[in-house]
C-alpha cells in the first residue's frame, strides 16, 4: 500500500510540475473582450483615436532654432468621456527637469577624468519653450507640464465621438546630434560652415488613449520609443531658400520650391527602375558654397501617419527611383551629403525600394507614396515614410566591407520600420520588442533576398546563444518594459529576431509561419495591436499551440541547452537458433577476459580435466551454443504462431536505439537529429517539442533504422539556439573554441596578398 | 581622492549618446585554459562601431579597427587598452585569501590578432601564459563599460571539458573563476 501511495504521489507531482513549460498563457495574457479577441483580431467594437495635425514650422538656420505653431484636431473615437488630453514632449528629455540623467546610475568612477566630468556637467539648453496653448478662437487654455508630458485641461468633456481643436505655439533650441546625442538633431561641417538637420519628435504630439493602457502617458526616459495616434497632417516648412527637404508625405509645393530641370527629373525618377538624380553632387556641392538670406516653404501632406518628421539642408545630393507595390507606386528617395558617396549614390534608394518591396512580402503591403532615406552619421532611426541613417565612407571616400555592410544594415532596418511600428502601431514605450524585434526579424528576411549569405547580425539562432548561457539573474525576459532591460540589443532586436526565425524554420515551418505573420500584419495595419494580439494571431492562424514556446522565449529567461547524454544499441531476437546461438558465442569470444584466465593458458599445460577424460561429465561436455533438433522445432513451432509480417520484421535485421536527452538550459525545444549509418549515408529525424510536455527534465526516445549507426549529431543545423554544442554528439565531439579556430585558420598574409601570390604562381 | 579626479584628460565629445536608441552593449569572452602550455587562450567579441568610437575617442585608433591592423604602434596601443579591460590575475592557494588581498602580477595577454567580421562585430584573439600552480583567476571584464552604463559582458570558461558562464556588469566588473571544481 506504501508503495502505491508514494507512486501516486510521484506521478502527481511530476504531472504538476509538467504544467510549468506547458501550461497555457492564462494567467498572462489578457482576457479577451469585445476590443480585442481571443482569436488575436481586433473586437466588434475595437476602437482608436484620431490625431489630425496642421503646422508651420520654421528653422533659423543662423541660431539653429526650430519655431513652431500646430492646430491639432483630436477626436473621440472611444466609448469614453474625456476630461483632459495629454500630449508628449519628447524634446524636454534635454531639458533640465528631464529624469533621464537623473536615474543613471553612477560610480566616482565615472567622474575619473577631466572629459568624464565635462561630460557629466555638460549643458544644453534644450527642451520646448511652449509659448502659448489656445483654443481655435484664442482662449488661453489651461495646461500642466509634468517632465516630457503634458496634461491640457479642457472646458467641457469630449464625448465620444466629438473633436476637439486647438493651438500651440512653441520653440526650442536645436541639439547638435554628433555633441549631445539624441535621436534628430543637426550635424555641423565646420569646415564650410554648413549645418545638416534631421528632425523629429520637434512638435507636441498626442499621447495614445486606447482600451489597453487609458492615456499612454509613462515619461519618455531616452529608451521606451513613441506611442502615437494616426492621423493627417498638413505641414509647411520654411527653410533657407538654397535648402532641400525631404519629409513624411508628399510635398505639394514642388512647382514653387524645385527649379524646372529638378521637376523634370523627379518626374523621369517617379517612372525609372533605377535612381535617377533629381539634385547631383556636383550642384550640391556649388550649393552648399553659398548662403542663401531669403527662404522657401516646402507644403507637405500626408494621411493615415502616427508621426512627421523631415530633413533639410543645402548640402543634400537627391535621388530617387520607383518601386510599384500592389496596384500602387512609391516613389523611393534618397538625400545625402556628399560625405555619404560613394555608398550612398550607389545603394541607398535601391535598398529602399528593396526594403518595402520584400516586407510588402512577408507582412502588409506598403501603402504611402514615398519611402526616404536620408544619410544622417552615425545614428539609425526611423519616422513614417522618412528615416536618418549612418554609414559614412572615410574622408578620402574609402570604406571598409564591414562600413558597407552597417550601412545596408541600416538602411534595411530603419525603411523596414515603416512596416512596424509605422504601420502596425505598436506601443513603443511599452514593448521595444513588437517593433525592432519584429522588425529585426523582417530585416533578417531582406538583407539574405538582397545578397546570398548576407552576414546578417541577427536572425540566426546560433547567434544569440553567447547572449543566452549563464547567470539568469542579468537577463530580462523579452516581456519586459523597455526602460528596465538588461542588454537592449540583444534582449528586444536579436532574441525575439531569432524566437521568430525559430518559429518559422522549426517549431512551424515557412507555409505556417508565413500566412500567421501576414495574418497578424493585416489584422493590426494602421491599428495598435499588444503582445497578447500577436500571440493569438500566430496560433489562431496557424493551428500549432505555441504558449510553451511564448512562456519559454518571451516570458522566461531559460536558454537551450539539451544534452544527448547516452546511446544505447539493440536488436531484435529473432528467436532463431542458428542465428542467435551464433551471435552469443561470438559476443562471448569478444568479451572481455580476466588477465588471470589469459596467462593461466600459457603456464597451466593441461588441467586435471583435459588430462582425464573421465572428469567432464553432462555439464562439462555440453556445448551451450550448440543447435540441436529441439532448438530447431521450438523455433518453428513458434514460426507457426507468427503471421507472415511479424516473421518479415524478426527477420528484418532492424538496429534499435535508445537516446537518452536531459535538458539542462531548461528552455525546451524539438529535438533535430541527424543519424550518420556505418555506410556512409545520413538521415534526419525531427522530434516535436511536445515529448518534453511530461518530463521536462530528461527524456528518452527509441529509434529504428535498417541499418548500424556510426554517429548522432543534436541540432546539426544550428536552429535552437543551443548553448552548449560539446553535448550535443555522439560519440562526444568538442568543438574548438574561436581561438583555436583562429589559430587554425592564421596567416600573416591578407587575403589580396595571397591572390596576388598565386597570380605571380609563388 | 583628489588625485582620481585630475587623472587623464580626454576629448571632449558625445555626452548623451545613451539617449539615442542604442542596441548593442555587450562584449562575449571566451577562455579557455589549455594545460598543456598553461596557457589561457581567450577570444573577446565586442561591436566594432561602439569599440572603434570609443578608442578614437581615447585616440588609441586614428581610423578605423581595420587600419589599425597595419599600424603597429595602435595595434600595440589596442593591445594595451584591452588588457586594461580584460584582465586576469591567476591565483594559488597562497597568493590571495580573503584575509590577504595582494594580487600577484596580473597575466598580461598578447593580442595574436584580430578581425572585424561583417556583421559589425570585432573578434580579438589572445593568449597568455600563467604561473603554476593555479586555483583560481580573478578575472575584471569591463570593456566599454566606461562608455555605456548598460554594457553587459560575459566570459564563458573553458576547462577540462566542462564550461561555466559568468557575467560582469557595472557593478560588478570582477568575477573569480575556481578552476578545481
Amino acid at each position: 500500500m506504501n508503495k502505491i501511495l508514494l507512486f501516486l504521489i510521484s506521478l502527481t507531482s511530476l504531472a504538476s510540475f509538467s504544467q510549468k513549460k506547458f501550461a497555457q498563457l492564462d494567467h498572462e495574457l489578457p482576457t479577451a473582450n469585445e476590443y480585442r479577441t481571443a482569436s488575436g483580431a481586433p473586437g466588434h467594437k475595437y476602437y482608436q483615436q484620431k490625431a489630425d495635425y496642421k503646422m508651420s514650422i520654421t528653422i533659423d538656420d543662423k541660431t539653429q532654432k526650430l519655431s513652431g505653431n500646430e492646430i491639432i484636431t483630436y477626436t473621440n473615437n472611444s466609448p469614453d468621456k474625456l476630461t483632459y488630453l495629454w500630449l508628449q514632449l519628447d524634446q524636454n528629455l534635454f531639458a533640465d527637469s528631464s529624469d533621464s540623467k537623473k536615474i543613471e546610475v553612477e560610480k566616482m568612477e565615472d567622474f575619473k577624468s577631466v572629459g568624464d566630468i565635462r561630460k557629466k556637467m555638460f549643458y544644453y539648453d534644450g527642451g520646448f519653450k511652449i509659448e502659448s496653448i489656445t483654443t481655435i478662437g484664442g482662449q488661453k487654455m489651461r495646461y500642466f507640464i509634468n517632465k516630457t508630458m503634458m496634461r491640457i485641461d479642457i472646458d467641457k468633456p469630449l464625448l465620444p465621438g466629438a473633436s476637439i481643436s486647438f493651438q500651440i505655439k512653441w520653440w526650442y533650441n536645436i541639439n547638435d546630434r554628433i555633441a549631445v546625442g539624441g535621436r534628430s538633431g543637426y550635424e555641423y561641417f565646420e569646415d564650410e560652415d554648413n549645418y545638416l538637420y534631421t528632425l523629429a519628435q520637434f512638435f507636441p504630439r498626442m499621447c495614445v488613449y486606447n482600451d489597453v493602457t487609458g492615456w499612454q502617458n509613462k515619461q519618455f526616459l531616452g529608451r521606451g520609443e513613441f506611442t502615437l495616434p494616426f492621423g493627417d497632417y498638413e505641414v509647411s516648412i520654411t527653410v533657407p531658400s538654397d535648402h532641400i527637404v525631404g519629409a513624411t508625405g508628399e510635398c505639394q509645393n514642388y512647382k514653387s520650391v524645385l527649379s524646372s530641370e529638378q521637376l523634370k527629373r523627379l518626374e523621369l525618377a517617379k517612372k525609372a527602375t533605377q535612381p535617377v538624380f533629381i539634385v547631383n553632387q556636383a550642384e550640391a556641392e556649388k550649393t552648399e558654397k553659398d548662403k542663401a538670406s531669403k527662404t522657401k516653404t516646402w507644403i507637405y501632406k500626408a494621411y493615415n501617419v502616427r508621426d512627421f518628421a523631415f530633413a533639410t539642408s543645402r548640402k543634400f545630393i537627391w535621388d530617387a527611383q520607383n518601386q510599384p507595390i500592389g496596384n500602387k507606386n512609391v516613389l523611393c528617395m534618397s538625400y545625402y551629403p556628399k560625405e555619404g558617396n560613394p555608398l550612398w549614390e550607389k545603394y541607398s534608394t535601391k535598398l529602399v525600394a528593396h526594403t518595402i518591396k520584400t516586407y510588402s512580402k512577408y507582412s502588409t503591403d506598403y501603402t504611402y507614396p514615398v519611402a526616404i532615406s536620408v544619410h544622417a552619421k552615425w545614428i539609425g532611426m526611423e519616422y513614417p515614410m522618412i528615416c536618418f541613417n549612418g554609414g559614412r565612407p572615410e574622408a578620402d571616400g574609402t570604406y571598409t566591407e564591414g562600413e558597407k555592410y552597417g550601412m545596408w544594415g541600416v538602411i534595411i532596418h530603419e525603411v523596414g520600420h515603416n512596416f512596424f511600428p509605422m504601420i502596425i502601431n505598436s506601443d513603443e514605450r511599452q514593448w521595444t520588442w513588437m517593433d525592432e524585434g519584429l522588425n529585426t526579424f523582417v530585416q533578417y528576411l531582406t538583407e539574405q533576398e538582397w545578397e546570398r549569405n548576407y552576414p546578417s547580425r541577427r536572425g540566426p539562432a546560433h547567434l544569440i546563444a553567447d547572449y543566452m548561457r549563464g547567470d539568469k539573474k542579468f537577463i530580462s525576459p523579452i516581456m519586459t518594459n523597455s526602460e528596465s532591460i538588461f542588454q537592449f540589443g540583444n534582449n528586444a532586436y536579436g532574441k525575439p529576431a531569432t524566437a521568430l526565425n525559430i518559429l518559422r524554420e522549426t517549431v512551424m515551418g515557412r507555409e505556417l509561419f508565413d500566412f500567421a505573420f501576414k495574418t497578424y500584419c493585416e489584422r493590426w495595419k494602421f491599428k495598435h495591436p499588444t503582445p497578447a494580439d500577436f500571440f493569438r494571431s500566430m496560433e489562431d492562424a496557424s493551428a500549432v499551440d505555441l504558449d510553451w514556446f511564448w512562456r519559454g522565449w518571451f516570458y522566461g529567461t531559460d536558454n537551450v541547452d539539451i544534452s544527448l547524454d547516452d546511446v544505447k544499441w539493440f536488436q531484435l531476437n529473432t528467436q532463431n537458433p542458428d542465428i542467435e546461438k551464433a551471435f552469443l558465442k561470438d559476443q562471448k569470444n569478444k568479451s572481455d577476459v580476466h588477465i588471470g584466465v589469459d596467462r593461466n593458458k600459457k603456464e597451466i599445460k593441461e588441467t586435471v580435466n583435459e588430462k582425464d577424460a573421465t572428469i567432464d561429465d553432462f555439464y562439462g561436455k555440453r556445448d551451450i551454443y550448440k543447435v540441436d533438433f529441439l532448438d530447431r522445432k521450438e523455433f518453428e513451432e513458434f514460426k507457426e504462431k507468427l503471421d507472415p509480417k511479424d516473421q518479415e520484421l524478426l527477420n528484418a535485421k532492424k538496429q534499435f536505439y535508445e537516446i537518452q536527452f536531459s535538458n539542462i538550459g531548461g528552455l525546451v525545444m524539438p529535438l533535430i537529429l541527424e543519424f550518420t549509418f556505418v555506410n556512409g549515408t545520413k538521415k534526419v529525424i525531427r522530434v516535436p517539442v511536445e515529448i518534453w510536455r511530461q518530463y521536462e527534465d530528461r527524456v528518452s526516445k527509441v529509434f529504428i533504422f535498417d541499418d548500424e549507426i556510426s554517429s548522432v549529431r543534436l541540432d546539426p543545423f544550428l536552429e535552437t539556439a543551443d548553448t552548449d554544442l560539446d553535448n550535443n554528439s555522439w560519440p562526444r565531439v568538442e568543438f574548438p573554441s574561436r581561438y583555436q579556430l583562429f589559430k587554425q585558420q592564421q596567416s600573416k598574409e591578407n587575403p589580396m596578398q595571397r591572390e596576388k601570390r598565386l597570380l605571380n604562381g609563388n | 581622492m583628489k588625485s582620481l579626479l585630475t587623472a587623464v584628460l580626454l576629448i571632449f565629445s558625445a555626452c548623451f549618446n545613451e539617449i539615442g536608441a542604442h542596441p548593442f552593449y555587450f562584449a562575449f569572452a571566451e577562455v579557455e585554459f589549455n594545460e598543456l602550455n598553461n596557457s589561457l587562450e581567450t577570444s573577446i567579441i565586442a561591436s566594432a562601431h561602439d569599440l572603434e568610437s570609443l578608442l578614437k575617442e581615447k585616440n588609441i585608433i586614428s581610423k578605423t579597427l581595420d587600419n589599425a591592423k597595419q599600424n603597429e604602434t595602435e595595434y600595440h596601443a589596442i593591445n594595451e587598452f584591452l588588457n586594461q579591460h580584460f584582465s586576469v590575475y591567476a591565483l594559488d592557494s597562497l597568493t590571495f585569501s580573503a584575509y590577504d588581498s595582494k594580487l600577484p602580477p596580473q597575466s598580461e595577454f598578447v593580442l595574436e590578432g584580430f578581425e572585424v567580421l561583417l556583421d559589425g562585430n570585432v573578434q580579438f584573439y589572445l593568449s597568455t601564459v600563467v604561473q603554476k600552480p593555479v586555483h583560481e583567476l580573478f578575472v575584471t571584464f569591463d570593456l566599454l563599460m566606461d562608455r555605456y552604463s548598460d554594457q553587459q559582458n560575459k566570459l564563458s570558461f573553458r576547462y577540462r571539458g566542462r564550461k561555466f558562464t559568468y557575467n560582469f556588469l557595472n557593478a560588478t566588473k570582477s568575477q573569480f573563476i575556481k578552476l578545481d571544481v
